[in-house]
């Protein structure tokens, strides 16, 4: 499924470079990923256009989990209404058959309350923000604020980490940090100097 | 969102020659061709329509005695029309004498003017909503929008001259005006005469004229300054001189243009079933119009892309106005099933009629094409995100929405209007062909008379690094 390599304490050593602008940012990504590093993630306080294509991530798979929160809402609607109004008590109002033609708002409103909270519980889910995780995905108190973040796993030997922080640092971090797990939400930091 | 980098923008002057002129001036000659054969093939002679619309004529003077002659006189009845027992034509037409054959041509005529007016203000508004919105992303398409609000000119004299040569057969409470019947008298009818302060041919004259010669003007002065910009403009001297005369013109078109859209639409569209009202007509018909702009924007897009104009315009755009395409499409279904379904729930028959007339056949037929193409087609096929930027699904979809939108308001139009003296003919597929010739071979001239990308607009760097994400 998910690639566990893609996981701030699944891996043993992560590298992050910790940017102050943006676009310094986004091209120093593009280059991390041109020589086949694997980004982790990317942690910014605002949205980045194009930063998705620069870390090469894959398209979500969000709209399809939209899709199918949408029809299970139009199937649940179109359940409750048959049931209650046609199947189980036929309920007769103003001599309109009691299928059809009528369902039409519920069945509106039940797709777009699914879809929407379908979308937004998804979105948590595969973003890890449910309630009460991620301590260990605090790198840097102003990710928040103004500082973008890009944490690079460097489990394997092959990774000439000099060369990378000095890319990071060419393309413009303002720090470099490696990290080092030991266990569940224990690690150290260590910041590393040019 | 600049990224540090800035893209080099060369003006680019697109060239209206070859196929495309090609291509314009057939349709224009196969429009014409098909109209006048249409035209020869109406039926000269429509006595037969007087005779059913003397049996319905119930006045209150005979009313006891169609009472009697009718055995099962049901509850059904509206104005001394029994609604359930008759199957010749109903309410609100069995007044009115029978049209003449040349009606049919003048309708053809009013539908095509009509669209051809929406989609051109509705261009204009595409216009002047990017300035008002301070949207950039659109920038780089912005003259398309400009060149098809130039027809407007066109569409305003059509629906104006058929309204002036014809409006009496067409519109029933034009008809009525000129009787000038008298409360008590035979034949009065107190809906229209409650409704005379707004629809007499005085008022309607000057809002057909001055509503779209305000938004010419406006269209003139918005186009004068974005082509001012682009010879004067971009330099420390005029600064944003002419965005933000723009923007501020752009917002008071806007307020205009939400007012006098819904006039025109009472006037020129609901008023041809003058006992009916709704109050979402006008948005309806607004939808109907902004939908088939976008549509004919992407269109116009696709084909310049094609040919290797539009440079800097990416799939990211055109992926927006597949966006566009895909929800105001939805948009105009979520008005148009507001409309109907208030109406059949509520039962009212002085309302439901308007359905009741177009659930007949053959209306019927193009009441399922306009939830067809309208919204099924739309729906279904430009939800997923790689169809929205496939040029030829992009293709399909939109001339699938502008002949829904046409259709649609054939069915606005018709069933008030001239009913079942007419159907889908010759004259009926010529003359939006030759429309379609007119708008591309007035449009494309126009795009070719100056430069196609706004080069000194704030936001054409923005335009042109747009990015939609994933």
């Amino acid at each position: 499924m998910i690639d566990k390599k893609l996981f701030l304490d699944k891996n043993k050593t992560v590298i992050f470079g910790i940017f102050e602008n943006p676009d310094q940012f986004l091209s120093t990504v593009g280059k991390v990923h041109s020589k086949g590093l694997d980004i982790i993630d990317c942690y910014s306080p605002f949205p980045i256009h194009g930063i998705e294509k620069a870390m090469g991530l894959k398209r979500s798979l969000l709209p399809v989990g939209a899709f199918l929160a949408g029809l299970l809402g139009f199937i649940g609607a179109g359940t409750l209404q048959w049931y209650t109004m046609s199947y189980d008590w036929p309920i007769v109002i103003g001599n309109k058959p009691s299928f059809g033609v009528s369902y039409v708002p519920v069945w509106f409103e039940g797709t777009i309350l699914f879809t929407a909270f379908g979308i937004a519980i998804l979105f948590f889910i595969r973003n890890k923000m449910l309630h009460g995780k991620m301590p260990s995905e605090r790198i840097d108190m102003r990710q928040t604020d103004d500082r973008m973040i890009v944490a690079i796993a460097s489990d394997n030997p092959a990774i000439d980490k000099e060369e990378l922080t000095n890319l990071l640092f060419d393309g413009g971090a303002v720090e470099v940090k490696e990290r080092t797990n030991h266990g569940y939400e224990d690690f150290t930091d260590a910041n590393i100097t040019k | 969102m600049g990224h540090g980098h800035e893209t080099h923008i060369e003006q680019e002057n697109y060239q209206f020659k070859g196929k495309a002129k090609t291509i314009s001036l057939a349709l224009l000659v196969i429009g014409l061709v098909f109209s006048i054969i249409g035209i020869i093939n109406i039926p000269k002679d429509n006595h037969h329509h007087e005779t059913e619309s003397t049996h319905v004529e119930a006045s209150h003077d005979d009313k006891t005695k169609h009472e009697v002659a009718n055995h099962h006189k049901s509850d059904f009845n509206i104005h001394g029309v029994d609604v359930a027992h008759s199957n010749e034509q109903i309410y609100p037409i069995e007044q009115e004498h029978a049209k003449p054959w040349y009606t049919r041509v003048y309708m053809n005529l009013l539908i095509n003017g009509y669209f051809l007016l929406l989609i051109a203000v509705c261009g204009l508004f595409f216009f002047a909503l990017q300035f008002i919105a301070n949207a950039g992303w659109a920038t780089a398409i912005l003259r398309i929008p400009q060149a098809m609000s130039t027809i407007l000119p066109i569409g305003a004299i059509v629906v104006i001259a058929v309204f002036f040569l014809d409006g009496h057969n067409i519109y029933h409470w034009v008809h009525y005006e000129h009787l000038h019947l008298e409360k008590g008298q035979p034949g009065f009818d107190p809906i229209l005469a409650d409704k005379s302060w707004f629809l007499n041919s005085k008022l309607a004259y000057i809002f057909l004229i001055s509503i779209p010669l305000v938004w010419f003007l406006f269209g003139k002065y918005l186009r004068g300054l974005s082509y001012q910009e682009d010879t004067e403009g971009g330099n420390t001297e005029t600064g944003l001189r002419f965005f933000k005369k723009s923007i501020r013109y752009s917002a008071a078109f806007t307020l205009f243009f939400g007012f006098t859209v819904s006039i025109l639409s009472w006037i020129v569209t609901m008023s041809a079933d003058a006992h009916w009202y709704s109050t979402i007509f006008s948005i309806y018909n607004f939808a109907t119009g902004w939908v088939s702009a976008i549509a004919i924007i992407t269109l116009f897009v696709l084909y310049l892309k094609r040919n290797g104009y539009l440079e800097i315009v990416t799939d990211e755009h055109i992926h927006d106005l597949g966006k566009f395409m895909f929800a105001f499409s939805i948009f105009w279904t979520y008005l148009w099933v507001s409309q109907f379904l208030l109406i059949w729930y509520a039962n009212i028959p002085e309302e439901s009629v308007y359905y009741y007339k177009r659930w007949e056949m053959p209306f019927k037929i193009n009441w399922f094409l306009n939830l067809g193409l309208n919204f099924l087609i739309p729906f279904l096929v430009l939800m997923t995100r790689n169809n929205k930027r496939n040029p030829q699904i992009l293709t399909f979809v939109a001339l699938s929405i502008l002949v829904g939108h046409w259709n649609d308001i054939y069915l606005m139009l018709i069933p008030g209007t001239i009913d079942k003296q007419t159907g889908i003919g010759f004259l009926e597929i010529g003359m939006p062909l030759f429309f379609a010739g007119l708008f591309i071979y007035w449009v494309l001239s126009a795009l070719s008379k100056k430069g196609l990308i706004p080069v000194k607009h704030p936001y054409i760097q923005e335009s042109a690094n747009h990015d939609v994400g994933v």
